[in-house]
This record gives structure tokens, C-alpha cells and sequence, in this order.
């Protein structure tokens, strides 16, 4: 979002303000805090405003207070922070010069991205018959992240009470054993018959835990028959 | 098999398929077809669709073929499937994603350090739109996790594949001595 800042000072884009003041060529002293601040406050009391948006020049607002508040301070405090930073005015150039670069092509990606949404494809969900046919013979890969929220989903339906724990009545490496055996006898299992709910959250990590540590062996994988199906795990 | 039956099956197959479909799948369906052959075949039915002002045309895009809509039409399929916004991309999301998709597979502290900010909601962002994924784990301490971009992220930005990606510009910052010196006073 362009956020445009309008005071006596300066006309423009806010970013560009912040870092004409970091260059110090703009007085931060000259430009009236309290205005900009209002300026936010009436975008924030607007309606129908996208909050991700209206987020995005607090970091820069936030860097003119710093800015400002570091003017203030006596000399030394200047001195301290220089010996904090030791960077080199080649390696600072060095630096902006890469952010700017990076900048232009996020604009660009911006523009990239605007674009292709002016197309549209085929909405997914209304082919069903085309989307299970093709991946069945190749298995997706379920990621870790995938996992993870699988095994939350699991976690939070855990009902088995609290109780206090007297010795490790699990292991990882019991329940390594355990899935091994299960692994080669039944070859394949579900994800969700792994962890059925009448296990206590302790044991469902241990599990989770000894699973993990198989997948890092390469003795189980977890696929997906298709998307949006349960969690297979197998040999 | 003739040209225009040829034709005919790869229009099927896109009629159908809601995902960009391979080259190679479509090659796979029509073993009689070179995919040199099957490319031509597509840049013809995009001429005919063209020279008939048809409403769609094939893209090539994430590395395969989809119909999609003409770009003039926009707004009426937007009313039609009432999207209240093309779900736009923050300003620090863009950036962050620039920077995994110029400079991957690389880690979040590399990204930090050239956009000067924490990115750890951006990146989760990125990663909860599957624009961006965790490629690996880069051999140095910590093993912190590499980051690189998707098939979704050539998708919703329109890509044929990473090579496709705009170059990068040069840097238009000149005259760095004086803007060093003022930095200084």
C-alpha cells in the first residue's frame, strides 16, 4: 500500500520520507509527529480498510519515533551505538544498493501477480472426477508441516486425564519397537489409527516422537493417496 | 492420428483439469504426439481462439498448459464468483518472497539481513499461502532450514517455471559517496 504522507514539510510517500531522514537528509526535528500519527489514526478509524495493509507503515512510523528519540539523547550514546555497528560505509552502500534491487522486483512480483489474477482458470472443486484419477499413482508427499498439524489435530482430542507421571511408562525407543512390528505386519496404517484418543498426551508424543524418528531412519514414509485423504504411513 | 483429433483431445484434457497440466502428462495421453508437436498443436489452438475472440486461451504456466479467461473479462467472472479481492500480497511478503525466489534456496537470517526486519510473519504468511516451502537444511551450525519457491508460487504470479522470473534490476542508488557523508554529519 502507498501510504502518503501529506505535512508541511514533505508531500509523499512515507517510506521515502524514512529514509531521507535515516540519511539525515531531512531534519527529523522539523517534521511533527503528532500530525502523522493523526494522519494513521483517521486511515485506522476509516472503513473497510484491509488490516494487513494498514499494518504495513508502523514499522516505518515506528522508525521515525527511533529516529527521533535518538536525536534527543547526549553525544556519547552516538559514540556507543557507532562501535555497536562496525560496518563498513562500503558494506552499508553494499547493502541498500541489494535492498533496492529487491525492492524493484517485489514491485514487479506485485505487478506479475495482479496480472495473472485478471485470469482465471478452472475453479477447483467442480472437476472431481479428473483430480483423483491422475495423482493415485503417484503418491503426494506429506510434509513435515503437514504432520505436525495432523498430529495437532489429533493432540487436541486427546481426552485421557492428566495423571502424575511416576516413571517413563513410554519410551521412544518401546514405541520405535512397537510401530516396527506393526509396520511389518500390517505393512500400511493410518495415520489416525496411530493415535487413537484414549491415549494419554504423553504417550501420543512419544509416539509421534518414535514416528518421526522412523521416517528419519527411512523405515516409514507418510503419503497421501490423494489430496485431502488421510495420512498413510508405510514401509 | 490426425492433427485437428489431436487438437481436439488436448482441448478436452484442459477443458478439464483445474490445475496447470504437464506437457509431459499431456505427451503421456497422446503417445502418437512428440511434445514438440503437441507445443505447436497449442500455439494453434491459441491462434484459433485468438482469431475467433474466444473468452479463453491456453497459458502456459507453473509448467503446464491451463485455460484460463481472457484478461478483458475480469471483471465480470470476479462479479460472477464474487471475490471480494484478489487476495492481495502484503508489501513485506512481496518482499520477502523476492528475496527466497532470486536468492534460493537460502535461510531466514540471510533474509534478514538484507531487509533489515524481523520476517518471521511474513515468511509464516508465505508459507501458510504456499508460495513459498522449507527445500532443506543448509550445512552450517545450526542447520537452519533453506527456503524456496513453489509451483503454487509460478501459478498465482503467472510463471512458466523459475527461469521465467523478471531479471533482476540494476541498482539505481548512485552518487553513494554523498549519500554516505551526509549519513555521517
Amino acid at each position: 500500500m502507498k501510504y502518503e504522507v501529506d505535512a508541511d514539510l514533505y508531500e509523499g510517500s512515507l517510506s521515502l520520507l524514512v529514509e531521507l531522514t535515516k540519511l539525515g537528509l531531512i531534519d527529523v526535528f522539523l517534521i511533527k509527529l503528532v500530525d502523522l500519527t493523526k494522519q494513521y489514526l483517521l486511515q485506522v478509524k476509516a472503513e473497510g480498510v484491509d488490516l494487513n495493509q494498514l499494518a504495513e507503515p508502523l514499522p516505518l512510523l515506528g522508525m521515525l519515533i527511533a529516529l527521533k528519540a535518538r536525536g534527543l539523547l547526549p553525544q556519547p550514546t552516538a559514540s556507543a551505538e557507532d562501535e555497536e555497528v562496525p560496518i563498513s560505509l562500503e558494506e552499508l552502500e553494499r547493502r541498500l544498493r541489494e535492498y533496492e534491487q529487491f525492492k524493484t522486483v517485489a514491485q514487479l512480483l506485485a505487478e506479475l501477480h495482479a496480472l495473472q489474477h485478471q485470469h482465471f482458470g478452472r475453479q477447483p472443486g467442480d472437476t472431481p472426477a479428473a483430480e483423483p484419477a491422475a495423482p493415485s499413482q503417484t503418491p503426494l508427499d506429506v510434509s513435515l508441516a503437514d504432520l505436525m498439524s495432523a498430529f495437532g489435530k489429533v493432540l487436541s482430542k486427546a481426552s485421557a486425564p492428566v495423571y502424575e507421571v511416576r516413571s517413563e511408562p513410554w519410551t521412544v525407543e518401546m514405541k520405535v519397537q512397537e510401530l516396527r512390528v506393526l509396520l511389518t505386519v500390517k505393512h500400511q496404517v493410518r495415520f489416525l489409527e496411530l493415535f487413537t484418543p484414549e491415549k494419554s498426551k504423553l504417550e501420543l508424543v512419544v509416539i509421534f516422537l518414535a514416528l518421526l524418528e522412523l521416517m528419519r531412519q527411512r523405515v516409514a514414509r507418510a503419503i497421501q493417496e490423494h489430496m485431502f485423504s488421510d495420512i498413510l504411513i508405510t514401509t | 492420428m490426425d492433427e485437428t483429433q489431436a487438437k481436439r483431445i488436448i482441448e478436452a484434457l484442459l477443458f478439464v483439469f483445474s490445475q496447470p497440466l504437464p506437457l509431459k502428462r499431456v505427451a503421456e495421453l497422446l503417445p502418437d504426439c512428440a511434445s514438440q508437436q503437441i507445443r505447436q498443436l497449442v500455439e494453434q489452438l491459441n491462434t484459433e481462439y485468438a482469431g475467433s475472440r474466444r473468452a479463453f486461451h491456453i497459458q502456459e504456466v507453473a509448467g503446464g498448459y491451463q485455460l484460463v479467461t481472457d484478461q478483458a473479462l475480469a471483471p465480470w467472472v470476479k462479479r460472477a464468483l464474487q471475490s471480494p479481492k484478489p487476495d492481495s500480497v502484503s508489501v513485506a511478503a512481496l518482499e520477502t518472497l523476492a528475496i527466497i525466489a532470486y536468492r534460493q534456496p537460502t535461510t531466514k537470517a540471510e533474509i534478514e539481513a538484507i531487509r533489515g526486519v524481523d520476517i518471521t510473519a511474513s515468511l509464516d504468511t508465505l508459507l501458510e499461502r504456499q508460495f513459498a516451502r522449507i527445500v532443506g537444511r543448509k550445512e552450517s551450525p545450526g542447520r537452519p532450514f533453506l527456503y524456496g519457491t513453489t509451483t503454487e508460487f509460478l501459478r498465482h504470479f503467472g510463471l512458466k517455471s523459475i527461469e521465467a522470473l523478471p531479471r533482476m534490476p540494476e541498482p539505481t542508488i548512485k552518487e553513494p559517496d554523498a549519500v554516505a557523508s551526509d549519513a555521517k554529519s
